[in-house]
């Protein structure tokens, strides 16, 4: 019978292998936990008058359309006069909350000719922002409303004062030679309440169109007549301005032409045009149309006609 | 590396000093004797026949080690299991509920619910769904219809995957889902769900019985 | 005899699953498990706060299911291992009450699974609600944190020996009545 050698005998280590996988495991926490909070941006407090419709891990912060941020929470501040939104934004979007910063709740808004915030029905309130320019900051005050758009650079803003407001609202488009060139942004009553007064802004290739002798008349509405030998008469500029109201002016085509009309100018509505408006025929270069004729279209018009170009990109 | 009694209760206790080695020797021995150990506390027991409906108990840590089913039959564990297989086939293949929203109708099944984990970006937790939901229970299904003849490796494969099949935890899964999903949008239960439900009542009904008799025999 | 194999091993491998577990729950209940979109109802939830979630929309009984599978569950199972591994770790005196503890260790064993609930909860939500923009549940990181966490937990029960508990005791002999 043969004699078995006897195994060699050597220690254990003595932390064994097993404990790598706490390890590891550490690791890939500490690496989720970092992944996640690398995505978090600043958190930011904006003070609104009014809280409905915001709500905490819910409300989200939109910029072009994209979320930024979350609201975290919401309270109510200490004199009662509003409410104090406690938003994270995300880390892309930090630059976002700079002086200047504009914050506005976008609640669903349908009135007879528009309707806004659609997708906020579906998703609920959310709110808008428009990035600062200044020092970075935490602390915003929300405006009540939508600001007017900004950042069109070339744009022009006139005041126009009319007898009543018919069926012209916010939104409603401004016509010339039945082109949309600008929207109606604003109205409201005069400060004497002898008569309305709007806002409008003219789409930046436009602007020009506008002399400081241009006349602006109310084109909204239908417009019929009739009279015994011509028959009716039933005109109107377009389908949009049917429903929505609308706004079209006409510049005269005297010879110098008048300099075009300076920001925040004041014109008078009238509540028809006159027939010899219709005639003039101003020769005025406007901008080449390229790019901002889309411009004309966020203002809520899509366009129509299709250059070959765009169509051989589309997929 | 001597574990279990430290040199100084040596004495006392001669008889529960081992080192693994020694052990490992031991185990290696089939028993004499048809016996019975718990596989909480190790006590070793005589195998003694069960009557139906009799549940033996350890000696020492009173742990539930072997019990007679009423159902009895050396054939049960096989027959369930090849009831849960045949249910099986329309659990993976019909829908398990149905939604309504919007006038959209969606159905979800066990299926959906792995791909949409793999299609947000979490390979490895769908393929751990499908394992836990789907592979190990029908894995075992198969091996208890197939494998009566073969105790042994049955044995194994129920140590190796029993922790891992978890039908009956998908069910009350579902039922969660399915009491969320109904205060928001129309839901309707379909053949899909009752046949996994089928599936994992079976895969219990099986397992049981084999674990019963298993340890009876053992 | 006591077939009670006790290895080094046996201790340290229940035991680095427990820590590895324990610290994979932070993440999972720190981070967010799921977002929901549902209908004007956009929402990101983390374990606790979908418990309270269904707390407050008036469904306790399945707050509370969640709340014992992805709460109380892993932590009472992290709880216990503790116990049995300090109980085990001990050598100054004999294990006290091993059928305890024995029973301790079965009921942890058979209670893990449950905790996979809410993998599977998430699971089957994304793959019905898939509505595109107006309905949709997206999985998120926390819930293959959790899942990880659970794993750990089950793979530390399994490697966990319930016979270390009786590594002191005698095993009983045969009495008379039983022959």
């Amino acid at each position: 019978m043969t004699e078995h050698p006897a195994p060699h005998l050597a220690r254990t280590r003595k932390i064994p292998l097993i404990w790598l996988v706490p390890l590891i495991a550490l690791l890939a926490a500490a690496w989720m936990l970092f992944a996640e909070y690398r995505e978090h941006g600043p958190e930011i407090v904006v003070d609104f008058a009014d809280g409905s419709g915001i709500e905490p891990r819910k409300t989200s912060v939109d910029f072009k359309g994209v979320s930024v941020g979350v609201v975290r929470a919401v309270s109510l501040k200490p004199d009662l006069s509003g409410v104090s939104v406690h938003v994270r934004l995300t880390r892309g979007a930090a630059s976002l909350a700079a002086e200047g910063a504009q914050f506005w709740v976008v609640q669903p808004e349908i009135s007879f000719g528009a309707v806004r915030g659609l997708d906020t029905i579906l998703r609920g309130s959310r709110i808008n922002v428009l990035p600062g320019r200044g020092e970075p900051a935490d602390r915003f005050v929300g405006l009540d409303r939508a600001p007017p758009p900004r950042g069109r650079e070339g744009g022009r803003s006139f005041v126009l004062d009319g007898e009543r407001l018919g069926s012209i609202n916010a939104g409603s488009p401004v016509f010339y030679r039945d082109v949309k060139v600008g929207v109606v942004e604003g109205t409201r009553l005069a400060p004497d309440s002898a008569s309305v007064r709007m806002r409008v802004r003219i789409e930046a290739p436009y602007v020009d169109l506008v002399r400081t002798n241009t006349r602006f008349w109310n084109a909204g509405g239908l417009d019929f007549k009739l009279s015994l030998f011509g028959g009716g008469h039933l005109r109107n500029t377009s389908l949009e301005s049917l429903i929505n109201g609308g706004v079209a002016f006409a510049t005269p085509d005297t010879s110098p032409l008048a300099p075009p009309a300076s920001e925040g100018s004041e014109f008078q509505l009238t509540s028809e045009a006159d027939k010899a408006w219709l005639t003039w025929r101003p020769q005025i270069s406007i901008q080449p149309a390229d790019a901002p004729v889309n411009e004309s279209s966020a203002a809520g018009v899509a366009p129509l006609l299709v250059t070959p170009e765009t169509r051989s990109t589309a997929p | 590396m001597i574990v279990g009694t430290g040199p100084s209760r040596a004495g006392r206790r001669p008889e529960t000093t081992f080192s693994a080695r020694t052990l490992a020797f031991i185990r290696m021995q089939p028993p004499l004797h048809p016996v019975l150990t718990c596989r909480f506390c190790g006590q070793v027991h005589r195998a003694i026949p069960l009557a139906g409906g009799e549940v033996a108990r350890c000696v020492r840590c009173a742990a539930h080690i072997a019990s007679a089913s009423r159902w009895g039959g050396k054939h049960a564990p096989a027959s369930f299991a090849l009831a849960g297989i045949a249910f099986a086939v329309p659990a993976a293949l019909l829908p398990f509920i149905t939604v309504e929203k919007f006038g959209n109708m969606r159905t979800g099944d066990f299926l959906a619910g792995v791909f949409a984990l793999d299609q947000h970006g979490m390979p490895l937790l769908a393929v751990w769904v499908l394992i836990c939901g789907g592979l190990t229970p029908l894995l075992l299904l198969t091996g208890l219809a197939l494998g009566w003849r073969n105790p042994a490796s049955l044995r194994w494969m129920g140590g190796a995957f029993g922790d891992w099949a978890m039908p009956d935890v998908y069910v009350l899964a579902v039922f969660v889902a399915l009491t969320r999903l109904g205060s928001i949008v129309d839901v309707e239960l379909n053949a899909g769900f009752w046949s996994y439900t089928a599936m994992s009542f079976a895969l219990l009904l099986a397992w049981r019985t084999h674990r019963l008799q298993s340890n009876a025999s053992a | 005899m006591n077939p009670a194999p006790p290895s080094p091993v046996s201790i340290h491998r229940p035991a680095a699953f427990a820590l590895a577990a324990a610290v994979m729950l932070v993440p999972a209940n720190v981070l967010p498990i799921v977002d929901t979109r549902l209908a004007g109802d956009a929402r990101s939830d983390t374990i606790w706060s979908g418990v309270v979630e269904l707390h407050e929309s008036g469904l306790w009984p399945l707050a509370l299911v969640v709340f014992l599978a992805s709460f109380a569950i892993p932590v009472f199972k992290l709880v216990g291992l503790g116990c049995l591994l300090v109980a085990v770790k001990r050598r100054a005196s004999a294990i006290r009450r091993p059928r305890a503890l024995t029973r301790l260790y079965a009921v942890l064993d058979e209670i893990g699974r449950w905790s996979m609930l809410d993998v599977f909860l998430v699971a089957f939500l994304a793959g019905v609600v898939r509505f595109g923009e107006p309905a949709m549940v997206v999985p998120r990181v926390g819930i293959a944190a959790f899942a990880a966490a659970v794993v750990f937990t089950i793979l530390a029960t399994r490697a966990f020996d319930p016979r270390l508990l009786w590594r002191d005791q005698q095993p009983a002999a045969a009495r008379p009545f039983d022959a």
